[in-house]
């Protein structure tokens, strides 16, 4: 082997030490988060809500901009109204359970003869392209109403934009679209992000390490649930954030990866703050390693954690957002429309709705159990007081008869 | 001076497994306890099983892009099926018979057709994942039996041996794998097939066989881990083997198995899920994130693999 060859090699070899070394340094520094709008744009955007429900939009950039009423002219028409589900990828429990839920309440109002038989529903497998493609199908077969859940932010506003233009009414449900041609409604993960992180804070008396069990890294909904966290640990100066874990919402990632934290960070671990579906994945790998179990909140509140909750008697908290609740909550604003109520802005999130221990003991039912991977939804699928939305509409009739989750 | 290379380019994996080992010891406190170890050992014998299908593929000259899909089938299947009350040990073997049988069928289509592995085991991988949102709608309630789940546990034991059951079977594997290759027909044909095809032919080594045999046992083998990955997740999860194409392939290249075929071995292939396994235990030690451990892993596999991975294919050295 030639020398310059051999020293061609040490050089790629320290080369690579320098850049992981150097990754190393600057890991966790450099955030997704997109730019925030001036003072003054954030002003106006917030002038235009409900005073009461502003705290719900904070930081709001992260998900979605707040416009004006893009359906402001639009007359819905007459009954009976097509229903259409447009989703992404029909293919979890969650998903599921909302569309169920939109076939539950369309067969009401058909009985009441306002809406067709049949809820037109599409599923992509995350493929904006065929998503797109299906979303122009639905309203050409004459859907009054789309419901969509966009795997892209912005990869449907070429057909959102075309439907709103022939009179079709677009809504995204936890899925907010960047342009002004649907009504989004969901939560805003940045304010979950910090209900989470608080409720870990106080359970560890403001002190000791704390770990962040994230979904998919760099999107907009982990993002912003893992700002609106650091924001509320940062307050916080006797709590080290010890590090940023991705399960990728899935059980085995999950579980995977904590054994591969934990095994390399032998600090004691006080508390966790985990974004849905990993919970269990998470004390799992704690109780295989040998460590004592960590304080946790969870961000959903899937059976599986309802289940474990309850068989270990754990002091918790969880996120309380179910398919089958968000289901009910797009259909309610939709039916608002229908009925001529105008909401004054595009974007309507609700307050985040939680699960603490008396909550989850009502709403574990005994065929849960850590595996099961239905969602714990409150019995009449409301997240929040229908009232909620009230203050967001104007004019309009009072919708009648009142949909029956 | 050419055996001498040759040595060393054998154990090169090796030493790179145990350096990274014992760098990462040094670096991190407390990752040379037994807990830490076991984490290790653990997450690396899931990569073997899960890669040693993959590693005999590649030798004969072929590739086994379904490997995911297929534990994805299997944990669903069998976590499913247990939750509905059917026995573990009739689901079990009948996944891995559904395993072989998936596996036998991309090696009969690749050599009847003629068509290159990559693109029919593709195909399986997107036909197995429709069937699964098929019968399933997402609705994925299962369970796992609790002898299955101590199997994969970090803090399980094997009898009297302080090791989960898995890596026990993964050693079992090992010593299995390493008579298969260099003592039976079956692994002769594997290397001849992979040095070069047309020779093998005309040598009279039934290659529809071999290649049906040898895609079933990656398909039985990807069945065994998905029904381990169910215990490990406790869950039925249809993209739980997601990970495992990326990290199978990566493991048996960089243990030095050419991805060409011809040479390497499921030997070599154990020093590389080890590579792998440390390196991404050293990586997150550091406090990388993901996006950074995902560069990083990348830049230091196509290091590892300029440094020992570039011998010549073996007609070329003939």
């Amino acid at each position: 082997m030639k020398p310059w060859y051999v020293a061609m090699r040490a050089a790629v070899l320290l080369a690579t030490a320098a850049f992981v070394l150097g990754l190393a340094g600057n890991s966790g520094k450099a955030a997704n988060a997109p730019p925030a709008p001036a003072a003054a744009e954030q002003q106006t955007a917030m002038a235009k809500l409900p005073a009461e429900t502003r705290p719900n939009y904070d930081h709001y950039w992260y998900f979605a901009p707040i416009y004006d009423n893009p359906y402001q002219n639009w007359t819905p028409p007459p009954p009976p109204w097509q229903l259409c589900f447009n989703d992404s990828m029909l293919g979890t429990s969650w998903r599921t359970d909302l569309y169920n839920e939109l076939k539950k309440l369309n067969a009401q109002y058909h009985a009441a003869g306002l809406t067709k038989a049949e809820v037109l529903v599409t599923d992509s497998n995350n493929n904006i392209n065929v998503q797109l493609t299906q979303f122009n199908n639905l309203h050409r077969q004459g859907c009054t109403v789309i419901f969509t859940i966009p795997s892209n932010p912005v990869g449907l506003c070429s057909g959102m934009h075309d439907a709103h233009e022939q009179g079709v009414l677009v809504i995204t449900v936890q899925a907010a679209a960047e342009c002004n041609d649907a009504i989004n409604i969901g939560g805003n993960g940045y304010v979950a992000g910090k209900v989470l992180a608080q409720w870990v804070a106080d359970a560890i008396n403001h002190r000791g390490n704390v770990l962040i069990l994230s979904g998919v890294p760099g999107i907009s909904t982990t993002v912003s649930l893992e700002a609106g966290s650091k924001d509320v640990l940062a307050k916080y100066p006797e709590i080290r954030l010890v590090g940023t874990v991705y399960g990728f919402w899935n059980e085995a990632t999950a579980k995977t990866e904590m054994v591969k934290w934990l095994a390399t960070h032998p600090q004691k671990l006080d508390g966790i703050i985990a974004y849905g579906d990993m919970s269990v994945a998470a004390d799992e790998a704690l109780r295989q390693s040998g460590r004592p179990l960590a304080m946790q909140a969870d961000g959903t509140n899937e059976c599986a954690y309802i289940a474990y909750w309850h068989d270990k008697k754990l002091h918790s908290l969880s996120g309380n957002a179910g398919g089958g609740s968000m289901g009910y909550e797009a259909f309610l604003i939709a039916i608002k429309m229908l009925f001529g109520q105008k909401p004054i802005v595009n974007t309507i999130w609700m307050p985040p709705s939680v699960i603490d221990d008396a909550r989850a003991a009502q709403l574990y039912q005994p065929s849960m159990t850590v595996t099961s991977t239905c969602w714990a939804d409150p019995p009449d699928h409301h997240l929040i007081a229908d009232s909620y939305f009230d203050q967001f509409f104007e004019g309009g009739k009072p919708v009648e008869p009142k949909p029956n989750p | 001076m050419n055996w001498l290379r040759h040595r060393l380019d054998v154990l090169a994996p090796f030493a790179i497994a145990v350096g990274l080992f014992v760098v990462t010891a040094a670096v991190i406190p407390g990752y040379g306890n037994l807990v830490s170890i076991r984490s290790l050992l653990l997450l690396a014998s899931l990569l073997g099983i899960a890669s040693a299908g993959q590693t005999l593929t590649i030798i004969m000259g072929g590739i086994d892009l379904s490997v995911p899909a297929v534990i994805g089938l299997a944990c669903v299947a069998f976590a499913v099926a247990f939750g509905q009350g059917v026995s573990p040990f009739i689901i079990g073997p009948a996944v891995i018979v559904a395993g072989i049988v998936i596996g036998a069928i991309n090696g009969l289509i690749s050599r009847t057709l003629r068509v290159s592995s990559l693109i029919v085991t593709l195909a399986t991988s997107t036909i197995i994942y429709g069937a699964i949102w098929a019968n399933t709608k997402g609705d994925n309630r299962g369970s796992v039996p609790d002898f299955v789940t101590d199997f994969v546990s970090v803090i399980g034991w094997t009898g009297p041996i302080p090791l989960p059951g898995s890596v026990i079977l993964w050693i079992l594997l090992v010593v299995v794998f390493v008579v298969l290759e260099r003592r039976s027909v079956l692994g002769r044909w594997s290397y001849a097939s992979g040095a070069n095809p047309g020779a093998a032919e005309l040598a009279r080594i039934p290659s529809l066989l071999l290649w049906t045999v040898v895609f079933a046992i990656s398909g039985g083998l990807s069945a065994v881990a998905g029904i381990l990955l169910a215990g490990f997740s406790s869950a039925a999860d249809p993209q739980v083997g997601d990970a495992y194409l990326f990290t199978t392939l990566s493991a048996v290249v960089i243990g030095g198995t050419p991805i060409i075929g011809g040479r390497g071995g499921y030997a070599r292939t154990i020093a590389g899920c080890f590579i792998i396994t440390e390196l991404t235990m050293l990586l997150i030690g550091l406090g990388l994130d993901e996006a950074a451990q995902q560069v990083c892993l990348g830049i230091l596999i196509v290091m590892l693999v300029a440094i020992y991975g570039r011998e010549s294919h073996v007609r070329m050295q003939i």
